[in-house]
């Protein structure tokens, strides 16, 4: 069963189309991976399904009903607020009674190593504020999470934990769709993905379809040796 | 209510925007104090009630302008950081989301203007004009309709426009509907072109002036035009129209 299906995308940003007749669809409970050099048109498709900017042509399907937490790519919080009282924000936006608030932001905290962190927000680092941007994408228990480049700017002890951490919504049955320029990480946690270059579809990647590691996949396909190589 | 709160703490953080307030006491206190010396056909204004319209066209252009200030980069900086991006994934309407920080803009703007005002009640405490200082509060709702109109037309121009020419038409409008009664004077002095542009601009403007002053008709004890404060409210509620009408189509 599909959870998301997007067909034949398509956006055009000053007369330059940086998503192209695009097509793929995420099936419940796998974690997929949009992949692509930088400009490939990954964060633009992510917009697009999100109705975070209109498309000019093509169509976005999400199973009716089900609850959407987005972790943007630079998340930006209101300084003055503690890790909390983001949480209450977003939450209050959301509509989640004040009640479950209560019980939800802990666990919450707690999930994303920020249970013990009593500073405002304005003193986070990095890796903090992506894991705060984690933490309120999970607000109301949603089935399906879009996570647009959830290491960026994390040091590798960060990258690790945000990675156990995807793997433990995997395991819970989370349908999660990463952008992520990482590959070792993609490839560790993601069942399914494709490879854009230039808004168009590339290649399907698969786990376990291919004895090359995805890394080699990808070079071959953005053609990033002969790049180097000349 | 959330995102009005967060505007406002935000806006309370703008240490250039205290500058401004201080500096537009010291203006005001200046101008009550009598080392301005100020005059009508020859004849030194001193006294209270002569005083006072004028100090309360001085706080409403400064407030004005403070107002513009406050209310030009609220929402522009909410898109620019992508703060939208969780605002709108989460169902908020624009019209909640742009209408919760405009009551933003015009709750910081009323509270700088009511600072400036307070100039007015302690000059009334400080002349022994009790009576007036009793009024003050009331005044100051008639006195913040053109505020409030003018920090809502920021906020929505705002949406639209690039940040400096919607400053300029904010401003634009602020001081051409202020400064109405002196624009109408001089239409009907010069000729030609200037004569048609000024009754162009008179058209064009709301006249927030004939609003305002009937705060200075309470104070001093005369009767209030019912129909300028409707025309101020009237001003009011076609700035959040606008504000309804403009939406953005990327967050």
């Amino acid at each position: 069963m599909n959870m998301l299906s997007c067909s034949n995308l398509k956006k055009i940003y000053q007369k330059q189309c940086v998503v192209n007749d695009l097509s793929f669809s995420v099936k419940r409970g796998e974690v997929f991976a949009l992949l692509g050099s930088n400009g490939a048109g990954k964060t633009t498709t992510i917009k697009m399904i999100l109705d975070l900017i209109p498309k000019d042509a093509g169509n976005v399907e999400i199973q009716e009903g089900i609850r959407i937490g987005y972790s943007p790519e630079t998340p930006y919080f209101h300084p003055f607020l503690s890790g909390r009282e983001v949480l209450e924000f977003y939450g209050g936006l959301q509509k989640i009674p004040k009640e479950e608030l209560k019980r939800q932001i802990p666990v919450l905290l707690e999930r994303t190593g920020l249970e013990e962190c009593k500073t405002k927000v304005k003193n986070y680092s990095k890796g903090m504020l992506q894991r705060l941007a984690l933490a309120q994408a999970l607000l109301g228990d949603p089935e399906f999470l879009i996570l647009d480049e959830p290491s960026a700017g994390l040091d590798a002890l960060g990258r690790v934990e945000m990675m156990h951490t995807i793997q433990r919504l995997k395991e819970e049955g989370k349908t999660i769709l990463i952008n992520s320029h990482i590959l070792n990480d993609i490839e560790r946690v993601c069942d399914r993905g494709i490879i854009m270059k230039k808004g168009s579809l590339l290649h399907e990647w698969e786990k376990g379809t291919d004895r090359r590691s995805l890394e080699e996949i990808f070079v071959e396909k953005i053609g990033g040796a002969k790049r180097w190589e000349s | 209510m959330g995102i009005m709160k967060n505007a406002l703490l935000e806006r309370m953080r703008r240490k250039d925007i205290y500058v401004v307030l201080v500096i537009g006491i010291l203006i005001v206190m200046m101008c009550m104090s009598g080392a301005a010396t100020l005059s009508i056909d020859g004849v030194p204004v001193t006294e209270f009630s002569m005083m006072m319209p004028m100090v309360l066209n001085v706080i409403s252009v400064i407030g004005g302008g403070i107002a513009i200030a406050l209310s030009l980069r609220t929402i522009p900086n909410e898109y620019e950081r992508k703060t939208s991006h969780l605002v709108w994934i989460r169902g908020i309407s624009q019209w909640k989301y742009h209408g919760q920080l405009a009551l933003a803009n015009i709750i910081s703007s009323l509270g700088s203007l009511f600072i400036l005002y307070a100039g007015v009640m302690v000059f009334a405490g400080i002349k022994g004009e009790y009576a007036v200082l009793a009024k003050c509060i009331p005044a100051f709702l008639l006195f913040s309709v053109s505020t409030a109109a003018v920090s809502l037309f920021t906020s929505a121009v705002s949406l639209v426009l690039p940040g400096m020419a919607a400053g300029v038409l904010a401003a634009a409008l602020m001081l051409a509907g202020t400064m109405h009664p002196i624009l109408e004077t001089f239409s009907g002095i010069v000729s030609g072109v200037a004569r048609q542009a000024l009754r162009g601009i008179l058209f064009l403007t709301p006249n927030l002036y004939a609003a305002e002053s009937q705060a200075g008709r309470f104070l001093s004890g005369k009767s209030i035009q019912i129909h300028s404060i409707l025309g101020g409210l009237l001003v009011l509620y076609i700035c959040g129209m606008l504000l309804y009408l403009f939406r953005r189509k990327e967050a």
